[in-house]
């Protein structure tokens, strides 16, 4: 009988853990790398703070002090999700930070298939923290309509009067301070009534983009294995057609090269990244016509989708030819980025189709030469610079308390007090200042010379030598590490790791080329053009690509793109293409089209 | 009259009592029965209120229930675009592949581990069968990747051994696309959908064989006349559960298996509905499928239990 009632106790007691379980999945969740409170938790110790914080004097506070609150920050950022400390509030740099103005931070990163889906079904359920932090290089990125969406229903605290006031921020409101999209389509919008709702980050104080500078740049475009180079005696600055590259990669073919195990070498292989339909840009430079967003000017004026002109079936022949003949990996477009690691650090590319001089398998070593790079259809072969620009955005919630001292502390973290320490961290500690720019500690060099990525990101927290915690240099705007700091990458220079890379970009230079104006795209946010933009925005064009490059049958390949066209017209692209040619005539400078036939 | 309502007082009260003579003997499983309950509700019915937003134009700050009514707008939008009927037949084409062609061979399975009667060798084909359940769609997938690759996966090799030229991408071709799905799908659920079955093969009653045995019946026979009658009832509840899904293809295993080589085929409403919810930010346009999905399926469910229930006598309700 014991036993009997025993079972039915345990039997209850688990019916109701399983009940609450269920329920309690019905509550917000709370998550955060620093320690996971509960709201009533966080309010009450915040509150204890406070208290003890009363009973500081007021001179004890710094006069960069701003309030002894956390701020709680959701990151739709993978780079930042994926390498965080386990508590960066008990980084160095988070202490300095914490005792100067007072505030301590909460990084939350929800993983998912994609950051965008995160941060729309986020934004969807209303439930956002103090603040969120994403990717935004400009206002054609697709996260763009949706945050935009969310401002204009007032999920976001309007910060125009609250910039004016402060150091750095203040700053975007001179003329010519910030890029013309940043102004007038991300931070002024007219659409916000003189509100502003974003804070577009990462932006330069001085624009530097049409200088070609070795220690900055990023060496980008195809890399060839050095020993193939030297072993068919040819320059690879010469290629710079589409038919030279056909015609070296039927030599590297012929000439029967295998890689580190034994394996035939693919003459062309996937970029370095993974392989993708966006990869059909890479090697048909000549014949890529669509250069904003696949649209493109005829030099009479007519704006035309790549997919209405006679490109479309020049690329799709260029890529037959080179799979027919099995001079480009058969997973050019689809590998998987594990594996085109793989392939390229096995040198099983003869070329990688895209890389640059910042990824190890180039700055590590002496085996890879730049190739090319191939000219576009302007017959330029060079960079493409647009001025100044940001890859960032931060909003602040409309429900969060006292947002101005959420502004206060982003904008500390932009002077160079606050540069100088989420670059560098302690003045003594981690660096010394020489000649009035800081100087990375010995024992620090050799802590990156060995790789102790742990020592920056979860000792430190400071962002030198390439590495460390990105998640305050994410926040920070009004860059100018040159002029701040005496070197463009701070504390790259402290060591002999990214040597190879500066003489990469030092013997290999790009020439530069402006290119103003927007993505075509960037002109499809118009109310009037919502439905154009919904049925357009489902259509890919690189995929309908591949698909005809794998197309064996000929009149399938003429299907497919026809089908696409006609996908095209019903999407409305015609009513897009007329608000284009309306646009570029009234200002040129608005769309980065490079006029062809 | 007085007779009548005076019996009918009686019988309720008897079946008041009844339920609380139920209540005090059988408390505790009631009690337990509350998770399932509570879960049913909570995950199932409760979301299904968000349906609305089929008709409403869904505003961040105004949420569900405060966003502005569109009507049949989103139902229009979707009938009247370019894909509508590719994606729809996609839809049904993967659905029918998952809900009827896939569905008997969990029961041959199970119908066969039935007839072995070496037990060690019964347990390990069961294991063996059961574990791809437990593998996660992306493993799969990474897995189907390696396998198909073209010159280096096993299969290509294989051909290339036997004199062919092993370089075919299958998963850049739509031919083998419904080939592939289908025998991912038997590979991963094959043994786990077999459980059910043998458990319903094991409530047969012994007796039956027995005397089936003594009037001289093989194996086929008993499994034709005795196991599988046996098990009819528990076959067409199956069936008629799963047929809900027909106009549903799922989304992780399309979406990763996709490649622009098979993407006419592969371009289903479940991912469709992610591209335009998730990544559009479309959620009122997504619901709207969604929704035509469920009511779909739902039709389905309800159509097959009638046939089933006139033709059969098996049914859900």
């Amino acid at each position: 009988m014991k036993a009997k009632q025993w079972k039915r106790m345990l039997a209850i007691g688990l019916s109701a853990v399983m009940t609450l379980s269920i329920l309690t999945g019905c509550g917000e969740k709370e998550s955060g790398n620093s320690g996971n409170a509960d709201a009533a938790g966080e309010t009450a110790k915040q509150s204890t703070e406070q208290n003890e914080e009363a009973e500081q004097t007021e001179s004890d506070k710094p006069d960069t002090w701003i309030a002894d609150r956390t701020i709680v920050m959701q990151v739709y950022v993978d780079d930042i999700g994926y390498d965080m400390p386990d508590n960066v509030n008990d980084t160095l740099v988070m202490q300095e930070l914490t005792r100067r103005t007072g505030i301590k931070i909460d990084v939350r990163y929800t993983p998912g298939d994609s950051d965008s889906m995160v941060m729309a079904a986020q934004l969807a359920s209303g439930n956002i923290p103090d603040m969120i932090v994403g990717y935004l290089n400009d206002s054609t990125r697709k996260e763009f309509p949706i945050i935009s969406k969310a401002a204009r229903e007032g999920l976001f605290a309007d910060l125009s009067e609250m910039m004016k006031n402060t150091k750095v921020y203040s700053k975007y409101y001179e003329d010519g301070y910030l890029p013309k999209d940043t102004y007038n389509n991300i931070v002024f919008r007219d659409d916000f009534g003189g509100a502003v709702y974003f804070l577009h980050l990462q932006i330069q104080e001085e624009d530097r983009s049409a200088i070609w500078d070795p220690n900055e740049s990023l060496l980008g475009g195809m890399y060839i294995q050095k020993r193939i180079v030297d072993d068919l005696g040819i320059d690879p600055t010469s290629i710079r057609t589409q038919d030279q590259l056909y015609d070296l990669l039927v030599r590297i073919k012929e000439a029967g090269y295998t890689d580190d195990n034994g394996n035939e070498v693919w003459p062309m292989g996937p970029r370095y990244w993974g392989g993708n339909a966006e990869s059909q840009e890479l090697l048909a430079k000549n014949d890529n016509w669509g250069v904003s967003d696949d649209y493109n000017i005829t030099e009479d004026g007519k704006v035309l989708h790549e997919a209405e002109t006679d490109y479309v079936y020049k690329k799709i022949a260029f890529y037959k030819k080179l799979l027919d003949e099995n001079l480009v990996n058969t997973e050019f477009f689809t590998m998987d980025a594990t594996r085109t690691e793989e392939v390229s650090k096995s040198k099983n590319s003869a070329i990688i189709a895209n890389v640059h001089s910042y990824v190890d398998v180039i700055y590590g070593n002496e085996d890879w030469l730049p190739l090319g790079p191939l000219e576009d259809i302007d017959d330029f072969n060079g960079s493409y610079y647009k001025g100044k620009n940001g890859y960032g955005f931060a909003a602040i919630s409309s429900e969060a308390e006292n947002p101005e001292e959420i502004l206060a502390f982003l904008d500390y973290l932009s002077t160079y007090e606050g540069q100088l320490l989420i670059y560098y961290g302690i003045e003594g500690v981690t660096y010394d200042m020489v000649d009035g720019y800081p100087v990375l500690k010995d024992e620090v060099k050799e802590k990156i010379e060995a790789g102790d990525k742990e020592y920056q990101r979860d000792v430190v927290g400071a962002r030198f030598g390439g590495d460390g915690l990105l998640a305050l240099e994410f926040l920070v705007t009004n860059r100018n590490n040159i002029d701040n700091f005496g070197e463009s990458r701070p504390g790259i220079g402290a060591t002999a790791t990214f040597d190879r890379a500066v003489e990469l970009a030092t013997e290999y230079p790009r020439e530069m080329k402006l290119l103003e104006g927007l993505n075509a795209m960037a002109y499809l946010n118009t109310e009037e053009l919502a439905e154009v933009k919904a049925n357009l925005e489902l259509l890919n064009y690189d995929e309908m690509l591949v698909q005809a490059i794998f197309e064996k049958n000929d009149a399938e390949v003429t299907k497919i793109v026809e089908n696409f066209r006609s996908q095209l017209k019903a999407a409305g692209v015609e009513e897009f293409e007329a608000h284009l040619e309306e646009v570029y005539a009234e200002d040129p400078s608005a769309i980065n089209f490079i006029p062809h036939n | 009259m007085k007779t009548a309502s005076g019996k009918k007082a009686r019988m309720s009260s008897g079946k008041k009592k009844s339920w609380k003579v139920l209540l005090r003997h059988y408390w505790p499983l009631y009690i337990m029965l509350i998770p399932c309950v509570v879960y049913y509700a909570v995950i199932c019915y409760v979301p299904m209120a968000g349906n609305v937003l089929a008709f409403k134009d869904y505003s961040f700050r105004k949420g569900i229930w405060g966003s502005d009514w569109v009507g049949l707008k989103y139902f229009k939008t979707f009938f009247h675009s370019y894909d509508c009927w590719r994606l729809i037949r996609n839809t049904f084409a993967i659905g029918f592949i998952k809900t009827i062609l896939e569905f008997p061979f969990a029961l041959i399975l199970a119908l066969m581990l039935n007839e072995i009667r070496n037990m060690k060798f019964k347990k390990i084909s069961q294991t063996i069968t059961y574990l791809p359940h437990f593998l996660s769609t992306v493993i799969v997938v990474t897995m189907l990747q390696r396998v198909l690759a073209p010159n280096i996966g096993i299969l290509n090799q294989i051909i290339k051994i036997f004199g062919g030229e092993g370089s075919t991408y299958y998963l850049m071709e739509s031919n083998y696309f419904y080939r592939i799905l289908f025998l991912m799908d038997i590979w991963r659920g094959i043994g786990w959908g077999s459980i059910i079955y043998l458990s319903a093969i094991s409530g047969v009653d012994p007796e039956l064989y027995e005397a089936a045995e003594l009037d001289g019946c093989g194996k086929l026979k008993k499994m034709w006349h005795i196991t599988i009658p046996g098990i009819q009832g528990t076959v067409g509840l199956l069936f008629i559960m799963g047929i809900g899904g027909i106009f549903s293809s799922g989304y992780d295993q399309i979406w990763l298996l996709r490649t622009p080589g098979n993407m006419a085929l592969a371009d289903t409403l479940d991912t469709y509905v992610v591209r335009i919810g998730l990544q559009g930010g479309q959620f009122g346009y997504a619901s709207a499928i969604g929704l035509i999905q469920g009511i779909v399926g739902l039709v389905m469910v309800v159509v097959c239990n009638t046939i089933s229930k006139k033709m059969t006598e098996v049914s859900l309700w």
